[in-house]
């Protein structure tokens, strides 16, 4: 009990150093912490690492002796229209629209049982260009589904 | 008991409000001195009225090259008025990538730019500080440029004039790893090994750890100091890119002084969160 909350620390600091060296870089870059569960009353902890090398976005999912490597990841965004900042900033003069940020991530775990479950999660980075951003979505596990929600460390 | 703790509470909040104000009087008159050097010399800094007077020609070392900086036995100055938004005038040719077009835009309505939290901000963000940028030339004794911040985090860059290359591995920075050279009158510096802990630009031109930005520096005269960069960050852009010319007025006789960047910032809800709500969530500044 004591080495696991130890280790539940030394994992943390390590999340946290991680999420220090990345922060205005690609917006999924960094360590991303917060839950997952099929219903409001039934969470699990769910900590994951992502990192953008240029053209693709690889991971992990909760680092630790239960670490799982990220199957596949992508980020998606559907352009919205600037706002105006004026000449200084070359925009034009539409009124601003933000732009979306999709996320769609798998994860291949091994289950009580020890059969493999395939997780997908789709959601959307809220507040992209922020410090605390958050990602939101939902997950399917074969017949199972629920909510996540994430918050950049 | 009550009536000692308020006049102790009192006091405080006095003394604390003298040394801020003491602090404010001391930036606002160092923050007039560039006005007064723009208008020597014949620089054409905003607000001078009637023509021009031409300007000094670029100052000059023993060796020829052009004096960057402040000149050796002259008073020392500074650069004002350098690049806010690099794409300025050429943004629809940037060859972004994808996320990096939706994030810049994105910056252009959520302005949480990493300067305003007292961050060291690296490369051409650099020279967008407040109350100028000073380069001090130390090329004939140390082989090394300074550049110095002045409204910023008050810190400096390193520019290595040895010619040495750059470091095989090293930890990724706000400044980066800076070497530099002489192609004619002008100086060309490349940086790499700089972290994702700040913006390119006040508008907030994106980029990764895999930015390699080349700044040419010309004098062009003694009030005059053109600047370019070009990008090559594969984790961005889809190709290297070159900005336009900008132009950075030289401000005479004024020297660098102590600016504490967490004193009296009046810009508290940017350290803490966003523009709309503090965060206290986080045990450091993001």
């Amino acid at each position: 009990m004591k080495f696991a909350r130890l280790f539940f620390i030394f994992a943390l600091l390590i999340a946290a150093a991680v999420s220090v060296a990345a922060q205005e870089g690609h917006p999924l870059t960094g360590t991303w912490y917060g839950d997952f569960g099929m219903t409001t009353g039934q969470r699990n902890d769910l900590t994951v690492i992502l990192k953008w090398d240029g053209s693709n976005v690889s991971g992990l999912v909760n680092p630790g002796p239960n670490v799982v490597p990220i199957k596949s990841a992508r980020m998606d965004v559907k352009l919205g229209t600037p706002a105006q900042r004026g000449e200084r900033g070359g925009q034009g003069g539409a009124p601003a629209t933000p732009s979306q940020f999709s996320v769609h991530f798998e994860v291949d775990a091994k289950s009580k049982t020890g059969a493999m479950d395939h997780f997908v999660f789709d959601g959307k980075i809220e507040n992209p260009v922020a410090g605390n951003r958050t990602m939101v979505g939902n997950w399917t596990c074969g017949n199972n589904k629920g909510d996540f929600r994430l918050r950049r460390l | 008991m009550n009536y000692v703790f308020a006049v102790a509470v009192l006091a405080f909040a006095l003394s604390t409000s003298a040394f801020a104000q003491q602090g404010q009087a001391q930036q606002g008159q160092q923050g007039q001195q560039p006005q007064q050097g723009r208008g020597q010399g014949g620089g054409g800094g905003r607000g001078q009225r009637g023509p021009a007077a031409p300007a000094a020609p670029t100052p000059r070392r023993p060796d020829g090259k052009p004096w960057i900086g402040s000149a050796a036995g002259q008073k020392p100055g500074r650069w004002n008025g350098g690049p806010t938004t690099l794409p300025q005038g050429i943004l629809e040719k940037v060859p972004f990538q994808p996320w990096a077009r939706a994030v810049y835009d994105q910056r252009q309505i959520d302005q949480f730019e990493p300067h305003t939290r007292c961050k060291a901000s690296g490369v051409s963000r650099q020279f967008s500080t407040p109350y100028g940028t000073e380069f001090v030339d130390m090329e004939k004794d140390l082989k090394r440029i300074y550049i110095l911040d002045m409204g910023g985090p008050n810190s400096y860059r390193i520019i290595y004039m040895d010619g040495r290359e750059h470091p095989k591995d090293f930890t990724p920075t706000n400044y980066g790893h800076s070497v530099g050279h002489w192609e004619g009158d002008t100086l060309v510096v490349e940086t790499v090994g700089l972290n994702e802990k700040f913006w390119m630009d006040t508008r907030g031109t994106p980029h990764t750890d895999k930015l390699k930005f080349t700044e040419r520096f010309t004098r062009t005269d003694m009030n005059t100091l053109q600047y370019q960069a070009t990008i090559d960050d594969p984790g961005t852009y889809t190709a290297p890119w070159t900005t336009g010319v900008f132009t950075m007025r030289w401000a005479a006789n004024v020297d660098p002084f102590e600016y504490i960047c967490q004193d009296n910032n009046h810009g508290p809800e940017l350290m803490l969160g966003s523009q709309t709500e503090i965060d206290n969530t986080k045990f450091f500044v993001p």
